[in-house]
């Protein structure tokens, strides 16, 4: 492995930003100190404002029409046919009757993907399993088209005052809310067609909206993530269905709650990766003197200064047995 | 300790006949009632919360003890033997009925009253205590709300007279999903 060269400039790029010093070494070890350079960069500026039409509320046209009337200029996101731009806007995007309405979500560009990859069916029992605030689980509501049934699992009894009412507000009536703890999914004594845990993180791929994630999660929380994703997702594959589909994804560019997590249930399950068809870097072969399982490099890393967006990381799986 | 949750359970017949009495209050005798295509549930509470659950679900839940907060659509509440209708519940509602009142302000979405100003168009003529489904321009649905003035006075009312008072708490306009969901 070639050493690295630690350079000055970078590291003064993170101390100027307010970087805790281990962030800048792992991303040169990641992908190198121009891409690192080019990362703290985009952090310090805003993320396009993204919204997600809602066909369960009203046809795209009609939300396109009314939106556009009202003086909201959006542009189409090549793929996505129900995300949409907000180039400029004259009313406030998040306050509209047409918001109040559920005729749109107010969601990152990649945090639409993970239901885009799970790509859930109509008749389906699919479990969302960390679910708050649900702008996944309503997605995935509106791929199924309202049909089939959603369980969706949130811990926090707060958070799932804000998931009922955005389930509300979209309009979603497939989806049963359970405050309870993913880690005790099986006493639901029910196997799932479909799951989608996108998983509690130390959201290192989200800086641009949280700039305290700069200084505020050292190496052992990011271990204590690691710990808790594991168990969540071993508990998660134990009520999937044989050949059911399962989408891992955090908000987090961290090896170790991503590619090591995953590495650990392909030990342990019966499971296999399977290649996800969106742009984006693939998983790391390998991080510090970890080599990863061949197949890792199924598994997607979305950068956020390559994609516009929220850094994200999304591994799709099939149990076997 | 053993948290203990709120039960989660089909309605009673008694429960069902309440909310069915509102529902009928808003439909014509021909119109078909949304609430065939749905099952009633109650989560227990000192407050009770009805939801309507489609045919697939109900099926799912029968003989679950778990912790459910909520599930399908939340219609309203019960509280002291009286059905109170929410969002959810009249927008299951609007298109079925002509208990609406039109207006032309955003205001009510930000916790503010109807001014009798504020009316744009009724369909139908309405007595003080009447529940009325209330839309914007679009026919935008706003939310619900009591009349403090009937139809037939509002020619001679004050236009700063108040026809519909706001609700900060409950989840009756539309707007209460900013103040309180997020
Ligand atoms: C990344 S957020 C989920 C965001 C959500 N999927 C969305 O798209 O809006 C993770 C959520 O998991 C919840 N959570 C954390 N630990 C959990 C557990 N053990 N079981 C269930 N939910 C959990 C957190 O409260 C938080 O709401």
């Amino acid at each position: 492995m070639k050493p690295i060269q630690p350079s000055a400039s970078v590291y003064n790029l993170g101390e100027k930003y307010g970087y805790l010093p281990y962030m800048i070494d792992r991303y040169i070890e990641i992908f190198g100190e121009e891409e690192t350079t080019k990362l703290l960069h985009f952090y310090e500026s805003e993320l396009p404002k993204i919204i997600r039409l809602n066909s369960l509320r009203s046809p795209y046209s009609k939300t396109v029409e009314l939106l556009t009337n009202k003086g909201v200029e959006l542009k189409d996101i090549l793929g996505i046919e129900e995300g949409k731009e907000v180039v400029s806007s004259l009313v406030p995007i998040g306050a509209t009757p047409e918001y109040l309405n559920g005729y749109y979500f107010l969601q990152g560009k990649n945090s639409m993907y993970p239901s885009l990859v799970l790509n859930p069916k109509k008749q389906e029992l699919v479990g969302d399993f960390a679910a708050a605030p649900g702008g996944k689980t309503t997605h995935l509501a509106q791929l199924m088209e309202n049909e089939g049934n959603i369980f969706a699992l949130e811990l926090s009894l707060k958070r799932c005052r804000s998931l009922k009412a955005n389930l509300s507000r979209m309009g979603v009536k497939n989806t049963t809310v359970f405050q309870m703890d993913t880690r005790e999914v099986t006493t639901l004594g029910i196997e799932f067609d479909k799951i989608l845990l996108d998983a509690p993180c130390s959201g290192s791929g989200v800086i641009s909206s949280d700039y305290t994630r700069k200084s505020s999660k050292t190496l052992d929380d990011i271990m204590n993530y690691h710990e808790y994703q594991t168990s969540l997702l071993s508990s998660s594959l134990e009520v999937l269905k044989t050949n059911g589909k399962l989408v891992y994804c955090t908000c987090s560019l961290e090896p170790e709650e991503n590619e090591f997590v995953i590495s650990r249930v392909l030990d342990k399950c019966d499971i296999e990766l399977v290649e996800i068809n969106i742009d984006g870097d693939r998983g790391l072969e390998k991080f510090l003197q970890y080599e990863f399982h061949e197949d890792i490099v199924k598994t997607k890393r979305l950068y956020p200064h390559k994609t516009g967006g929220e850094g994200f990381f999304i591994a799709k799986m099939v149990k076997n047995r | 300790m053993k948290r203990t949750y709120p039960v989660f359970r089909k309605s009673s017949n008694e429960e069902e006949k309440l909310v069915k009495e509102t529902f009928d209050y808003f439909l014509d005798k021909e119109s078909t009632n949304p609430l065939d295509n749905y099952h009633l549930w109650t989560k227990e509470g000192k407050i009770k919360e009805i939801y309507a659950i489609p045919e697939e679900t109900n099926k799912l839940l029968q003989n679950m003890n778990k912790p459910i907060y909520s599930s399908g659509i939340p219609l309203g509440s019960i509280f002291q033997n009286k059905f109170q209708l929410e969002i959810e519940g009249a927008h299951l509602i609007l298109p079925l009925t002509n208990k609406i009142i039109e207006i032309k302000t955003e205001q009510f979405l930000y916790g503010k009253p109807i001014f009798v100003e504020n009316i744009e168009n009724f369909e139908t003529s309405f007595e003080e205590g009447d529940l009325l489904i209330i839309v914007g321009r679009n026919k935008l649905h706003y939310g619900i709300g009591i009349s403090r003035i009937s139809s037939k006075n509002i020619q001679d009312a004050k236009r700063n007279a108040i026809l519909i008072k706001e609700f900060e708490k409950k989840p009756r306009d539309r707007g209460w999903y900013l103040r309180y969901g997020n």
